[in-house]
């Protein structure tokens, strides 16, 4: 008797999602930062599976069709369904590994897993922290009753807008702007949670024949810097100052074939920066991207790129070519790239 | 003549064949008149050579030792080449340039390939380490890692035509 109850007590368990907890204010809305948090441990707690359809700035707009599957805990499924170039391409993230394929030119890459622990309540007041957080009401997306929470960055003039599903705390539409600008929309156009999605989705087996690729990311990340300036053989500019809100995070090696660069990144709530530094000579200035637009500043000639959804940021000083990467404004990035010059 | 025997005159003469060879054809010569007559002849010419005075070889080594202690014998200049065999002098020295321009050739195509994906390394790295912000969408870092992922290996995929 004792043994039928426990398992109706774990069916009942498996068969409802899991709901975070929202702190409910006066007039029935809750808090925004309850919202926040919900969204934030939602990917922990919350399987489910859905078609989502991205549109993004990029030289023009750019459309994505994708299938989507989350389990927990850290493993994705990505299949894009269009454009046609990436048509067919499968992302398989395990959790502890990445796989990619490319059916039309029959190519797997394989790197490291781009799921990351989240600890929601240090997460959430991060975020808190780097942003000014409203939640503007309630709306409803594909049928579901949604939140609606806007963050505005505290420095400059990006903001985020998240449609947080009230029941499940995942985001059923995202919106971000750049001074008003709308430069990432992602909504799902359908959803479905708690299939008990099989373990087998989410397991990569190289098809036969595919030629294969090993991309994992920077050796050791989160050394310091003199551990970088050993592995990369080459002294490593530092800013003279850091732009009000940033710190310093951790560096780390890139490297590709011949090229081995220092990567320093920075953080300040929002979007990362990262800088890229590596010797002139081992890269031909010019060859790179679209020319961009040129920006000179402390009597250095740089290029501003934008690639979409990131921006970079390079120039060549004294020997060495500077790469700064980042989805935030050109300002900030302009700011710290100031800082670097004459070091 | 019979050719089996006259294969063996000559080892006759010498008195170099066995015993029962010799006599067989010791019996062959003196019935056979043709055999006879070579034999006649190939004994002429026995005496005739050993008629003619003989002479000792020169000693050659002597001297060649002695050239070897002193230092004499020298070897062409390796310069001399250019003169005796053009051909080969010319094939070692394009060697020689394509070994010393091999690194500059090398370095300017590391250079030229390094440009060709410095910039998605950069971005591929830079959204990987963007996975730690909670509120990225997963499924545009997923897009955005196997973008640079292609274009890092120089794979882009081909682009959509563009709507009319």
């Amino acid at each position: 008797m004792m043994r039928l109850l426990l398992l109706l007590l774990l069916g009942t368990a498996l068969a409802l999602p899991a709901q975070p907890a929202l702190g409910q204010t006066g007039g029935g809305l809750p808090e925004a930062a309850a919202v926040l948090r919900s969204m934030v441990e939602a990917p922990a707690l919350i399987d489910y599976e859905g078609t989502k359809i991205i549109s993004v700035r990029r030289s023009g707009a750019q459309t994505v069709t994708v299938l989507e599957a989350h389990k927990r805990s850290g493993k994705t499924r990505l299949e894009f369904l269009s454009p046609e170039p990436i048509a067919g391409r499968i992302v398989i993230d395990t959790g502890a590994d990445f796989w990619h394929y490319e059916p039309s030119l029959h190519i797997v890459f394989q790197g490291s897993t781009l799921a990351r622990p989240v600890h929601p309540r240090a997460a959430a007041e991060a975020l808190a922290s780097a942003y000014h957080l409203q939640l503007l009401g309630t709306e409803e997306v594909v049928g579901r009753a949604a939140f609606v929470l806007w963050l505005g960055a505290r420095r400059g003039e990006e903001s985020r807008t998240f449609w947080v599903d009230a029941a499940t705390g995942i985001p059923l539409r995202i919106e971000e702007r750049r001074r008003g600008e709308p430069v990432y929309v992602a909504y799902f156009s359908r959803i479905s949670f708690s299939l008990n999605l099989p373990e087998a989705l989410f397991r990569f087996r190289l098809p036969a024949g595919a030629r294969s690729f090993s991309l994992f990311p920077s050796r050791d990340p989160g050394i310091s810097i003199a551990q970088a300036e050993r592995q990369v053989g080459f002294r490593v500019r530092q800013p003279s100052t850091l732009p009000g809100g940033l710190r310093f995070q951790g560096a780390s090696v890139a490297q590709y074939g011949s090229l081995t660069a220092a990567h320093l990144r920075y953080v300040d709530g929002t979007q990362p920066i990262s800088v890229f530094q590596v010797p002139a000579r081992r890269v031909v200035t010019g060859g790179q991207l679209e020319p961009g637009e040129e920006i000179v500043t402390g009597g250095v000639r740089m290029r501003m790129v934008d690639l979409g959804y990131f921006r970079m940021l390079s120039w060549e000083e004294r020997g060495l070519h500077i790469a700064i990467v980042s989805s935030q404004q050109a300002a900030p990035l302009l700011a710290l790239a100031r800082q670097f010059i004459g070091r | 003549m019979h050719p089996q025997v006259e294969g063996q005159l000559s080892a006759y003469l010498d008195r170099e064949l066995p015993p029962e060879q010799e006599a067989a054809v010791r019996r062959h010569v003196a019935g056979c008149p043709s055999c006879q007559e070579e034999l006649s002849r190939l004994t002429r010419l026995k005496r005739l050579l050993s008629a003619l005075p003989q002479r000792a070889a020169p000693d050659l080594w002597p001297p060649i030792r002695r050239a070897l202690a002193e230092g004499q014998v020298r070897r062409p200049a390796w310069w001399t080449v250019w003169r005796e065999r053009p051909a080969v002098a010319f094939a070692a020295a394009a060697a020689v340039v394509l070994l010393l321009l091999l690194p500059l050739v090398r370095g300017q195509i590391d250079r030229l390939r390094a440009a060709e994906f410095g910039a998605d390394l950069f971005v591929r790295e830079h959204a990987i380490s963007a996975a730690d912000d909670p509120l990225l969408d997963r499924a545009y870092l997923g897009l955005l890692v196997t973008d640079a992922n292609l274009a890092i290996v120089g794979a882009r995929p081909r682009e959509a035509p563009a709507p009319r």
